[in-house]
């Protein structure tokens, strides 16, 4: 499978994971062999960053910002990216790093992560208040900062007259979320 | 680059040591910006947690890599089927019988062949029993024969060896039924293939079969 049909692309478009599911497999051997040949990481390691660049590859597909080239050499370059990244990242200081927030959240029901307490309960809030906006806000925010679909795109996708009606309300559903998220946070604390 | 450029490149690991100190200033000094990367970057990772969940179910339906078959053996154990499979590899299989009557008869490139094989010649021996595949179909003595040049040659094709065998297997009543079960599993085992090596093995000491003994003795390494 070297290259994704129209179909797959469009499905992924969609939401649809199952094309995302036959790329991995397809080039998860290839991309962790040479991870890990080549690169002198772990398994562990090589698997996870080809995960990654799955998602990768996903978010690049939703943003149309895929040109359908070949996919083992594009999910390869990525996840090298991502490996090289892996060991930069600790030196740096930007806020809630996702690696580390995806440990914790993985990590959750065993031990404890890099996270500190309280960036632990922000990540609770931040989830839990997304769950909490539900109806159409909810559904803004899933499709557009959580799954990364453009509001171009879904501004056909949930039936908007134009887009500038859908960046209102997305303007006015994050001033909710925001809400929601510090009342949470309040809770936690009292 | 905007923002969402910004969180874009920085969530997919695409900025450069240099844009990424940039960004750091620019987050450091715009609150909005950051609760905005603060909720992007928690909701990248939740996503993250739940495709890698999905991708590992579909992991475990998969058989593993040659890699990780690899990886579930220590150096130490690599190291000794190494030398096993080395020790059975150097004692080569004779060489190809012709009846001095039979001379006559025989195809050329069939003669070439087994007198390059008794010579070790054994890329020429290729050559040559590919080139008489080209006229017609090789006999099982052929197919065997040209399955252990490919193997024995300076670099050994050993998917292409594999295939040989693979031939021969596929037809229970041929005489080098046996012979190839043993070349595929030491192929298998050039190969890392640690399953299919076993499984090939295994066969060959139920059935006490040809080098059942010697099958026997690479499965405790196994």
């Amino acid at each position: 499978m070297q290259k994704l049909s129209l179909e797959d692309i469009e499905n992924i478009k969609k939401g649809d994971q199952k094309p995302l599911g036959k790329v991995f497999l397809a080039h998860y051997d290839y991309c962790t062999t040479a991870l890990v040949k080549h690169d002198h990481c772990s398994l562990a390691d090589a698997k996870d960053v080809v995960m990654d660049a799955i998602q990768v590859l996903n978010d690049k597909i939703v943003q149309g910002k895929f040109h359908n080239t070949n996919l083992q050499s594009y999910i390869l370059t990525i996840a090298r990216n991502k490996l090289r990244n892996k060991h930069k990242r600790d030196r740096k200081s930007l806020p809630f790093d996702p690696v580390k927030v995806e440990n914790y959240l993985r990590q959750k029901e065993d031990s404890g992560s890099k996270l500190s307490e309280s960036q632990q309960k922000k990540v609770d809030a931040v989830l839990l208040g997304l769950e909490k906006l539900g109806g159409k806000c909810k559904q803004i925010i899933r499709r557009n900062l959580y799954d990364g679909v453009p509001l171009k795109e879904l501004t056909v996708e949930l039936n908007y007259k134009d887009i500038t009606v859908l960046k209102s309300t997305k303007s006015r559903c994050i001033k909710k979320l925001k809400v929601f998220i510090q009342e949470l946070l309040v809770k936690v604390q009292d | 680059m905007n923002q969402e450029e910004w969180i874009q490149k920085y969530l997919h690991s695409e900025l450069t040591d240099q844009e990424l100190i940039e960004f750091e200033q620019l987050v450091a000094t715009d609150a909005a910006l950051a609760e905005e990367l603060t909720i992007r970057s928690i909701f990248y990772a939740d996503r993250s947690r739940h495709l890698k969940s999905e991708l590992e179910a579909l992991l475990e339906q998969k058989k593993p890599s040659l890699l990780e078959n690899a990886l579930a053996y220590t150096d130490a154990q690599l190291k000794a089927i190494k030398e096993a499979v080395n020790t059975y590899l150097i004692q080569r299989h004779e060489a190809p019988l012709v009846m001095m009557d039979n001379r006559i008869l025989v195809n050329r490139n069939w003669q070439i062949a087994i007198v390059a094989y008794q010579n070790k010649k054994y890329q020429l021996a290729v050559q040559q029993l590919q080139q008489l595949s080209l006229e017609k179909a090789l006999t099982d003595e052929q197919i065997f024969y040209l399955g252990l040049c490919l193997f024995y040659q300076e670099n050994p094709q050993v998917e292409a060896t594999i295939e040989q065998f693979q031939n021969l297997l596929g037809n229970g009543d041929s005489i080098y039924y046996e012979e190839a079960k043993w070349y595929i599993s030491l192929a298998y085992l050039e190969q890392a293939d640690w399953v299919k090596a076993k499984k090939y093995l295994q066969e060959i000491v139920a059935q006490k079969s040809w080098q059942y003994k010697q099958a026997s003795h690479l499965l405790t390494h196994l």
